[in-house]
């Protein structure tokens, strides 16, 4: 699937970023890589006495892989703005895909702005998060 | 309820040199398959003055402050009860390896859903370069539950 910037109209999509599935590694690289040693994230005796299940994922890890799916497409240096909502948790084993489609273009003299709408879910259609990057060209 | 007189509240700034070695770390943790994000010479070879920052990598520096979670503490909350509930960045200039970002932050809103079952709290962090230049701001908003 091709996506050009360039002659996008509203209602395109961007092509899928599909995520390998994610697993204890997973939150423990990104737990050290970004420094987020937030336990809930990476110890399960600490999780279960939260009340959960099990660990569960970074929200700015699974906004981090949705980054990919918007700078797969665009230069970042024409990524204005990106902002997300958290819907739901992120669980071990789940499988993510990245997607999004042209919401907006705005034409003002030489300048356009792309309005992507953008969606992560798992497997079974939950939606992780969603949100939208501002492109300018 | 959260106590509403912590809006305005600034925190202490954090400095931080984007290395190589963790442009790379945050790449691999994040599965990046963009070389730009990780090879130098690849990076160069495409016009950039080195490694280029990541979208989501301004997140890393908060991370950086000697006590990150001080605001929960200011909140006096547990940090178990803390859920990230929006991510927002604006973007001025792209940032590099080599970059050297200054990085303060304000609580700049507290709110409620729910009859209150649901608080809201904001925080903003402005990020200025070696060269005074603001690169970005980002906005952290997390529910207490």
């Amino acid at each position: 699937m091709n996506f050009n910037l360039d002659n996008a109209s509203v209602g395109d999509k961007i092509p899928d970023l599909v995520i390998e599935p994610i697993t204890r590694s997973t939150l423990a690289l990104y737990a050290g890589a970004s420094g987020d040693h937030n336990p809930i994230h990476i110890d399960l005796d600490f999780a279960k006495e939260a009340g959960m299940k099990d660990v569960f994922a970074h929200g700015m890890l699974i906004m981090a892989y949705l980054g990919r799916a918007v700078t797969n497409i665009v230069p970042q240096s024409n990524l204005k703005n990106f902002n997300v909502r958290f819907s739901s948790i992120t669980n071990i084993g789940d499988i993510l895909t990245c997607s999004g489609e042209v919401n907006k273009i705005d034409k003002n003299n030489s300048k356009k702005t792309i309005v992507l709408d953008l969606i992560v879910s798992d497997e079974f259609g939950d939606i992780k998060i969603s949100g939208a990057a501002t492109i300018e060209k | 309820m959260l106590d509403r007189n912590l809006i305005g509240k600034k925190y202490s700034p954090v400095i931080f040199t984007v290395t190589d070695q963790r442009l790379k770390f945050f790449s691999k943790a994040t599965a990046q398959t963009d070389p730009i994000y990780f090879d130098h010479e690849n990076a160069v070879k495409q016009g950039y003055k080195g490694i280029v920052c990541p979208p989501t990598l301004l997140i890393v520096v908060g991370m950086e402050h000697a006590s990150p979670y001080q605001y929960i503490e200011d909140l006096d909350i547990k940090i178990e009860r803390i859920l990230h509930a929006e991510q927002e960045f604006s973007y001025e200039e792209m940032v590099f390896e080599g970059d050297t970002l200054t990085m303060e932050t304000e609580i700049i809103d507290m709110y409620d859903k729910k009859d209150g079952l649901l608080q809201f709290c904001v925080l903003e962090s402005r990020f200025i370069n070696q060269n005074s230049t603001h690169v970005g701001t980002l906005k952290y908003t997390v529910v207490v539950r």
